[in-house]
């Protein structure tokens, strides 16, 4: 398989997993995330795992269009 | 893809119609920092004005000199809300409680993730071209969902750091970063940050939340219309001489100044004082604060002062976001203030954004650059004029209708949302045309 691919899926389904456990424990994550002091780490690591997981593979799915479109304009 | 950029646009100004407008500041549940009293304050059934619900009884708000009273069976009690630290308080004979706001998070349903998720991709495609931008329309935006202005600002800026973030490493893969003149800038930027809130809060409990709407307003006017103007200016100068970017000539005459310690920049091709790059750091932090842009003074600046080109410009701004972006939501996040949800969904939109845009930068005319961020910068500034009449007049120096008024707020709030849409159309529109 494509290695490109590969690491779309790869960082697709992390990012997947991330996003389904904030809104599956929506409750949960609005309690905690909301109590202020130190529990600030909660929101702000996890917007910074999300950046990491999900901009990777923003990067990716960005670098197969256009490695697509390379091939369409060489044909 | 044209087809694609209308319905987008088309689908972001429906949703924006169907948002009401954000409220007064004093709407909402609060409770007494004992946690035994509650109140609510809610607008009345003709929405005309505020009622206060309290032990069981309703009183009417009644609003003079821009302060807030009602008559409870005794006595007559002040209602003030304390800019500082957003507090209610209610004063009667010398007797002061104090009420915290109980935030209360939204509901997301599939009109307004989708509507964050547009504001966030767009928002992200121009920050990742000009280098910042989207933050003053991702917040009246969120507001307008019913969003509590407080979270909306907390967790737009939560989604700033991470999207700079990754804007900032894609354009630095491209070698567009510089990042000693970034740092510097940074850590000057946080300084003003910090002497922006400091200004902010004195405006405040001198003039009130009028007061500082008033000054954020007549700030952004002055601002945009100068800088903008000149950036504008600049870009058609710089056509007109057949496309290619030179050195500002400030930043000629500023190089040759020996003020030691000089910093020596790679990647932007200069080597000056580090006391001229303070003042643009110090003053993007101060804006930022101010009108959540810093971007519109840190991109010029290092263009006409530093003599960095467009593109290294946009891209070294991204550290400087990145850095004042963390330390903003650290702030918020330890006020318990950051609505998580809200903050990754626009992320799910922004980061394809920044990256794009980032992307995009790599093929267009180095000049298109200062167009497009000229051009954003002017529209912003008129829908913050055309709001300053409807602050004079609540503010009694001048009389307005209420319609008028009402008409004015919305037609400011289109016009901005209009600023970040031409830009985004630029963009796209740029990238097409290299593409093709």
């Amino acid at each position: 398989m494509d290695p490109l691919k590969l690491r779309i899926l790869f960082f697709g389904a992390i990012s997947f997993i991330l996003y389904f456990l904030i809104f599956y424990f929506e409750e949960l994550v609005m309690h905690y995330f909301v109590l202020g002091s130190w529990y600030a780490l909660l929101p702000i690591s996890t917007a910074f795992l999300i950046s990491i997981a999900y901009g990777s593979f923003a990067n990716f799915v960005i670098d197969y269009i256009g490695k697509i479109q390379e091939k369409k304009s060489k044909f | 893809m044209k087809k694609l950029l209308i319905f987008l646009l088309i689908i972001f100004f429906a949703l924006n119609a169907f948002g009401g407008k954000g409220g007064n500041p004093l709407l909402g549940q609060w409770g007494s920092s004992d946690g035994k009293d509650y109140l609510a304050i809610v607008m009345d059934d003709e929405n005309q004005g505020l009622v206060i619900e309290k032990d069981g009884f309703k009183h009417r708000l009644t609003k003079e000199n821009e302060i807030y009273t009602f008559k409870n069976k005794t006595e007559y009690v002040q209602v003030d809300l304390n800019p500082s630290n957003g507090n209610l308080e209610l004063i009667s004979n010398n007797k002061k409680i104090i009420y915290k706001k109980i935030i209360q998070f939204i509901e997301l349903n599939l009109l307004n993730v989708s509507f964050l998720l547009i504001l966030g991709f767009i928002g992200g495609l121009v920050s990742g071209f000009i280098g910042s931008g989207g933050a003053f329309v991702l917040t009246p935006g969120m507001m307008s969902l019913g969003v509590d202005g407080l979270v909306a600002i907390a967790s737009n800026m939560c989604h700033k750091f991470p999207k700079a973030l990754v804007g900032a490493f894609k354009r630095y893969k491209y070698g567009q970063v510089d990042l000693k003149l970034g740092l510097i800038m940074a850590s000057c930027a946080v300084l003003g940050v910090l002497v922006g809130i400091e200004v902010q809060q004195k405006i405040n409990t001198t003039y009130g939340n009028l007061g500082s709407d008033l000054y954020v307003s007549l700030a952004y006017v002055i601002v945009l219309t100068t800088i903008g103007g000149y950036v504008f200016y600049d870009a058609f100068r710089t056509q007109n001489s057949g496309g290619i970017e030179k050195k500002s000539k400030l930043s000629l005459v500023l190089k040759k100044i020996n003020l030691p310690p000089k910093a020596k920049l790679k990647v932007a091709d200069s080597i000056i004082s580090i006391w001229f790059i303070i003042p643009i750091g110090f003053l993007t932090g101060m804006l930022a604060a101010t009108i959540a842009v810093g971007g519109f003074i840190g991109v010029p600046g290092m263009i006409f002062v530093v003599g960095a080109s467009s593109v290294v410009a946009s891209a070294t701004e991204l550290v400087v976001a990145f850095s004042m972006g963390l330390i903003g939501s650290i702030k918020w996040g330890m006020m318990g203030l950051i609505d998580i949800r809200l903050t990754v969904i626009i992320l799910a939109g922004s980061l394809f954004g920044v990256q794009i845009g980032a992307y995009g930068t790599t093929f267009v005319n180095q000049n298109y650059i200062k167009k497009v961020m000229g051009t954003i910068m002017l529209l912003v500034a008129l829908s913050r004029g055309i709001i300053i009449p409807s602050y004079l007049s609540e503010l009694n120096f001048i009389r307005i209708n209420d319609n008028i008024n009402a008409f004015l707020k919305d037609l400011s709030f289109v016009v901005m949302c209009l600023a970040l849409g031409t830009g985004a159309f630029m963009i796209t529109k740029s990238m097409w045309r290299a593409k093709k």
